[in-house]
């Protein structure tokens, strides 16, 4: 008797932890990557992030074109999902560095769309379809 | 006798698995899996307008790059 509660509660343990929902959790680096763009003055292990400021992020021209590139692939799923409409260099402004370079300001609202979106494409989320992007323009 | 003792062994065991179902079958719907999708996404944007908000350069290079 003792025997089957022990085969009892083992089975139950047994779907008790592993009966949860499965779903993929989200990816994280732990590293940056490297980014081509940025001026000689700074680390190019940055992913194109320079700098953080109170209202924003200075981004080099890699990561500026990153970022449209997720707009492009993303821009009905962020409003679908978050209700934001996104265009390209939605929030971008130029921004000179003390060294003259010249890089890309990305508020801090648009930071937020950018690693969303960013998030998305590690995880290989499919991207809009020409469908929806052909419906998307007709509609706006 | 010895098999109908077999067979109500058996069957007390799939009475086991089919309660543990009923219990917790339920959590794998495509509902429940939208929804625990869901709430990882929200998860996630908290976690990157965390790292803006407190500056964190190192955490913000690996979500973004």
């Amino acid at each position: 008797m003792k025997k089957l509660e022990i085969f009892l509660v083992s089975i139950c343990s047994f779907f008790l932890v592993n009966c949860s929902t499965v779903t993929p959790d989200k990816i994280k680096d732990n590293t940056p990557s490297h980014d081509s763009s940025t001026p000689t003055q700074y680390d190019d292990f940055n992913s194109g992030i320079i700098r953080v400021l109170d209202k924003g992020l200075v981004i080099t021209e890699k990561a500026k074109d990153r970022y449209n590139y997720l707009i492009q692939s993303y821009k009905i799923k962020m409003k679908k999902d978050f209700g934001i409409s996104l265009s390209e260099n939605a929030g971008i402004k130029k921004y000179i560095d003390s060294f003259q370079n010249e890089l890309f300001f990305i508020d801090n609202e648009h930071a937020v769309y950018f690693g969303v979106m960013n998030g998305w494409m590690k995880e290989k989320v499919p991207q809009d379809s020409i469908v929806d992007k052909t419906v998307d323009k007709i509609t706006n | 006798m010895m098999g109908g003792l077999v067979t109500a062994a058996l069957q007390a065991i799939g009475g086991i698995f089919q309660a543990i179902n009923n219990l917790f079958g339920h959590k794998n719907t495509p509902e429940m899996k939208d929804r625990d999708k869901a709430k990882k996404e929200q998860e996630f944007k908290n976690e990157v307008e965390k790292a803006i908000r407190e500056k964190d350069i190192e955490k913000i290079r690996n979500i973004l790059g």
